[in-house]
This record gives structure tokens, sequence and C-alpha cells, in this order.
């Protein structure tokens, strides 16, 4: 099953998700010691994961739905039962949302939502 | 012992801890706030004594509208921290809690932020300005205890009390004053003394004051009094028309009263008059009529353009014995100045007496030694309570802080936080700084202390008491309103300014068991072991760190004792061994 994004009521079905990655902020802080070559460390949770998710569209009509639903306000659930692990909700993230008409087929699009994985 | 920081033994590995900040906003429930970072200082020269800056993340509409510095509101934040070792091994965590008033707040729309000033209660004091048309003279009733004047006249308004505490002294407004009664207590004999009503005589032993009193036996009728230096018919005693006086003295019977009792019975009363108009009658609260002694006072004018004006020293009684002694009359100086005094006192630290002619039968000069005055007490309108109180407990030598907890503490320099904090370098000692600077009052190798006083004359008199390092090349002076009690002060503060002059500005991983007072150790490379006092602690929240600053650092050699494990004392090493040679690890 393809993955999709649930967002209330809406429902976004990529044909295909083009990329995905994650990255999450170590929060941990280093003290440099006077006179000792390991610092000492105060621990902090790490950030939620946060990246970009590459929607791959087949018509403009589905890509310009799924711009326009990220541009709401509220959380999104990724459901990708192929891909579990990458499973979260998020918020739209910091940087740009991004959607793209593919240089090559000149017909297919391609949307690129910056995440914020959240816990609720 | 509580340490923050622990003793630098052996190889030591990297400390790992996990610090947690929470604040709570105090209404109704409580509302949780969002951390984001900020600071918290506690200094121990600083009113507030804690302050803090703290950024929340905006919390929602109903939140939002309650954080009104306006209003009355406080906020709880908590600082924690959980040490563990490489090993995952926990260590002792520490944690503190702020309750603070709020004291302003900046909304950052733009990054949904909010900005918080917090402070310690002295910040409510600061806020307690007298509204009123005339001086709060409430403190005059407490010149005994400075304590009841913070308890009672000041922190009383804000429903705080001091916590329990040694330190304390009088604070008594002195005036000159002159005891106009030129017989106080019949010491010598009933020179002036007139009785009506009764026969007088002088009782020896048993007296309030010295060893003789006047004794007034009754003849009949009830109103039956003394007087002394005059009756009616003049200005008696040197009263001057237009000023007010005080009289004030001590009756004493041996078992109740009986017979008739006039109205007057067992008081002073007064008599004015002006021209040929009606008697003015003022009197004193009447004495119980139980066996004691009780100290009785009026406070009087005499109008401009009398006549007349006398004190009747009053019986009051057709039968029984009572005893009158340790008579004043003085001009007004304070509602609480009715204490017994005359020639025969014994000077004090901050009163000189002495009798203006024949001791025991003249009047009595009364001069405050040093210069304060009852306007020291007196809280003016437009001051805040914060501002009155300041230079009591600073004359005194004192320091009044409100701790993180809201507990009040009247302390004096012998105060010392509990706990230890000791940052070595090679163990936990972040980014620190050494400054020795001639240019503080720290440090100095020569002291003039100059006493200023007036004498019993009332004339001003001073004098210095010095103490010189061989080459001295800096001088402080310190002046003191006191009568010169002889040399030694000098000496003894240029002996306890040897090895100071250094502050430390130390950083380490924020241990909320540090606080301000408390005993500070720093080990640093190239470097004696500096000892000394921590002045100030600065924890950030957002980089986990704290700062301390120090003051009063001295040169401590490693083998001092002071370096031994806690709780053990120089008296656990036997007779005959070296405190250096003693193996401590054997306590």
């Amino acid at each position: 099953m393809a993955a999709q994004i649930i967002h209330g009521e809406t429902i976004i079905t990529p044909r295909l998700v083009l990329s995905y990655e994650s990255s999450q902020e170590s929060r941990n802080i280093e003290h440099t010691i006077l006179g000792r070559s390991d610092p000492d460390i105060t621990q902090r949770p790490a950030g939620t994961r946060t990246g970009t998710l590459e929607l791959f569209f087949l018509d403009e009509a589905d890509a310009e739905a799924a711009r326009v639903a990220h541009t709401e306000v509220g959380t999104f659930s990724l459901v990708w039962p192929e891909r579990p692990s990458t499973e979260m909700t998020y918020v739209l993230g910091q940087g740009e949302l991004v959607r793209t008409l593919d240089p090559e087929t000149r017909a297919r699009w391609i949307v690129q939502v910056p995440y914020r994985e959240v816990i609720v | 012992m509580d340490r923050a920081g622990a003793v630098p033994r052996g190889d030591r590995l990297s400390t790992i801890s996990k610090h947690t900040y929470t604040a709570t906003l105090l209404v109704d429930d409580g509302y949780p706030l969002a951390v984001q970072g900020g600071q918290i200082t506690m200094d121990e020269g600083w009113a507030p004594h804690v302050q803090a800056q703290l950024t929340i993340a905006m919390p929602e509409e109903t939140v939002l509208e309650l954080l009104d510095p306006r209003d009355d509101v406080r906020v709880l934040v908590t600082a924690e921290s959980e040490f563990s070792d490489w090993n995952n091994q926990p260590l002792p965590a520490t944690s503190r809690s702020f309750n603070l008033c709020l004291r302003s707040r900046i909304i950052r729309h733009e990054s949904a932020e909010v900005t918080l000033d917090l402070a310690s209660d002295e910040a409510l004091l600061q806020d307690d300005v007298l509204v009123d048309d005339e001086p709060n003279r409430d403190a005059l009733a407490y010149q005994e205890s400075l304590r009841s004047i913070i308890d009672e006249v000041v922190l009383s308004r804000i429903g705080a009390h001091l916590e329990p505490g040694d330190a304390d002294a009088p604070y008594r407004v002195l005036a000159d004053a002159t005891n106009l009664i030129t017989n106080p207590g019949a010491e010598v004999d009933l020179t002036g003394a007139v009785g009506t009503g009764v026969t007088l005589a002088r009782q020896v032993g048993s007296a309030p004051f010295g060893t003789a009193m006047f004794r007034l036996n009754p003849t009949g009728a009830a109103d039956s009094y003394m007087e002394i230096g005059g009756s009616a018919g003049a200005l008696r005693n040197g009263m001057q028309a237009g000023r007010r006086y005080t009289a004030s003295g001590t009756f004493m019977i041996t078992s109740p009263m009986t017979g008739t009792a006039h109205a007057r019975a067992r008081r002073i009363v007064v008599f004015t008059r002006v021209g040929s108009g009606s008697y003015v009658e003022t009197a004193s609260a009447q004495a119980p009529n139980v066996a004691g002694q009780y100290r009785l006072s009026v406070t009087f004018d005499v109008p401009v353009g009398a006549t007349e004006a006398f004190i009747r020293w009053y019986h009051g009684h057709t039968a029984s014995v009572c005893y009158w002694d340790g008579l004043v009359l003085h001009e007004f100086t304070n509602e609480y100045d009715t204490d017994q005094w005359d020639g025969d006192s014994v000077d004090t630290s901050e009163y000189a007496y002495a009798w203006t002619g024949t001791p025991g039968l003249s009047t009595t000069t009364r001069t405050a030694v040093i210069s304060r005055s009852a306007d020291a007490l007196q809280w003016e309108p437009g001051e805040s309570s914060w501002s009155f109180v300041q230079p009591l407990f600073q004359t005194a030598g004192f320091r009044l802080f409100c701790d993180d907890q809201r507990r009040w503490w009247l302390v004096d320099t012998s105060y010392i936080a509990p706990g230890f904090t000791q940052l070595s370098a090679g163990y936990n000692v972040i980014d620190p700084e050494d400054t020795i600077s001639r240019d503080t009052d720290e440090w100095y190798d020569a002291v003039l202390v100059k006493y200023r006083w007036r004498d019993e004359t009332g004339a001003q008199q001073i004098a210095y008491d010095q103490a010189l390092s061989p080459a001295y090349t800096k001088a402080i002076m310190i002046e003191v309103e006191r009568p010169y009690p002889g040399p030694g002060a000098a000496n003894y503060i240029l002996r306890r300014a040897a090895g100071k002059g250094r502050t430390l500005d130390l950083g380490g991983v924020s241990n909320y068991a540090a606080q301000p007072t408390q005993p500070v150790t720093a080990i640093l490379p190239a470097s004696p072991i500096q000892t000394g006092v921590v002045a100030s602690v600065r924890w950030s929240f957002d980089d986990d760190e704290m700062r301390i600053g120090t003051r009063g650092l001295t040169d401590t050699p490693p083998t001092a004792y002071v370096f031994g494990p806690p709780g053990v004392s120089y008296l656990d090493v036997p007779p005959g061994i070296s405190y250096e040679e003693f193996d401590w690890s054997v306590v």
C-alpha cells in the first residue's frame, strides 16, 4: 500500500515518496573543564525528527491539493505500511514548502515538504 | 555536609548530568509555563537578593492574561540536576526552587515568546511606599530590638516575618535632655519636696533606683500628693511657656492601697494656667492598685502665655503608704523617652549623664554620645519600607534578605550559609578568572580608624587608631561614630585583610546546592588554594552552567585541616601528631 498523509478529513496520496530522510538535533552540551581532556556533559533530550519529504504526483490537481493542505494549521500523519519506521505525526517544519513541475516530463509534479515530527 | 561539587580524589572521568527546569504560574491551582531558557542570580549584595529572567513559550490566552505584573502574581521556578558518572551510576541530585514575584513581562509576538522578570520579596518592600499625610512613628515603640522593628513595622505589612536568629541589636534614638527635677529620688534628703495631705519621709532600701525613695504617708485627705520645686503660682521646675514636656516617675506600693481614693490617685498630674484662666489638668495613666512598681509618664504642653505650670506626684488615698522614685521631667523628645535617668546613671556607649550641681540635689544633663535622632526611626511619607529599614540594619552591620523560599533572614557578618562549594582545575571548573586589583576596597596594607563622638558637654571629639604594614602603599580609613575605646581595632582590621584583594569568577556545571555566603574553595593551576565565600551565583538555563563570584579569599595551605573530610575537626587529631602528617582517611 502506498504512503498516505492524513490531515483531518483530507487524505493526500502521492504516487511515490521520492525521498525521505530524518535528522535529529543533539541538544547535549559539552563543558570544557580546565586542565582535563574529557569534557563534562549535560544531557538534554534530542530533538524530534526533522527533514524533507519529497512527494511525487501524477497530476497538477493532486499536487496543488497537497500544497494547499500543508499550508493549513494542524498536524499531519504519515502512514506508510511498507516503511513503518517512517510513520509519524508532523507539522510543517522550518524551511520552504516547494512545488516543482518535473522538468523532464513537464506533466508530473514534485512537492517538497519540510517536516518536524511532533509528539501528540 | 551538603557539598556542591565533590572532593577531587583519584582519576575522574566525565560527569554526565541532566538538568530539568520548570516554571509554574501560582494562580488558582497553578499553570505550567514552558521554559525555553533564562537565568537566575542570587547575589548577597543585591536587593532583591534573587533575580531571574525567564523566556517561556507563549502560553494560551487565559494564562497570558494572568501573567500581569500589576497584580500580585508569583511564579515558582524549579531547577534540578541529576548527575551520573561514566558508568551511569547516579550521583546525588541537587535541586532548588525559587518562589518569586513577577516584575515585568514582555510578549515577543514575532517569535511567540514571553520574557518574564522575576524577583524575590525585597521587591515588595521596595514597592511598599508610605502614602499618608504624616510620618509613621511605629518603630519608636521597638527601639530595644531591630528584629522587632523589622518584624512589626515592615514585614507585617506584607504578611511576612523573620526566621529565628540571633542577630539583633537595640536601635535607640538618642536626644540630649535636661532632667529638670532637682531632687529626683531622695538620695540625699528631702530638699525641695513638699507634701500636701501626706507626711514625707526618705525610705532607704528597696528603692527602684539608687538607695532611697520618697515615702508618702497620708494624713487623712484623699487629695494628697507631693510637689518638688514649687507649687501653684508660677512656672515651676524651669518650665517655659510654649514648650512641650514629658514627666515620668516610678510609683511603688507593697500592698493594695485602702481607704477612699481620689480620681487623681496613683497618677502624675500636671496643672497649667494662662493668666487668671482656669487650670488645665493633664494626668498620666493610673497605676494599678496592686503591689508592684509602675513607670508612669505624661506628656503635656505648657501653653503660650502660660503663667503657671507645676507637677503633683499623687498619693490620692485616705490610707496606706506609697512611694515615688526616679522622677524625670524634660522637654519632649519622643513618646518612648520615659525611662529613669539622673546624674547617678552610669554612662553608656549612648549617653553621658552629669549633675549640674550638687549630686542628688540638682538638675541632670543627658548628652547623646553619638548622633542618632528620632528621625531615623521615622518613616516619611513617600519613602518605601525598604529604604526606611535599610539604613537601620546596615548601621548595625546586618544584612536583611529574602531567600528563594520566601523566608526572611536578618544575619550578621558571621553568618555562613549551609553547604560547601569546591571547584578545581582538572575536576570541575570552567573558564575561571582570577582578579587582583589595587582599586577595590578589598585590599589595603594600612588602616586608619577615625572615632568621632560628642563628650558629655556636647563638644565634638575625634581620635584616631592606626595600623601599618612596613612600607605600606594603600591605606583605608574607617569612620566610626562611637567614643574611642582605645587602640586595637585598626590592627584587627589590618590582620583580617591579609591575603585578601583577590576575587575569582568561576564557572561550573550548574549545581543547585551552591548559594551565596557559603564557603568556597578553588584549586587552580599555578596558584595557592583559595578559600573564601560565595558572593553570587548565576545559573544559566541556556547552557546548564553556573558562574560563581567570590569575596574574602585567602591563600590556604593544602595541608590545612579544612581540607580534611567533612564533619571532621582539628580536635580529631590525637595529641602529639601534626595535623599535616595525620592520615585523614582513617577518621
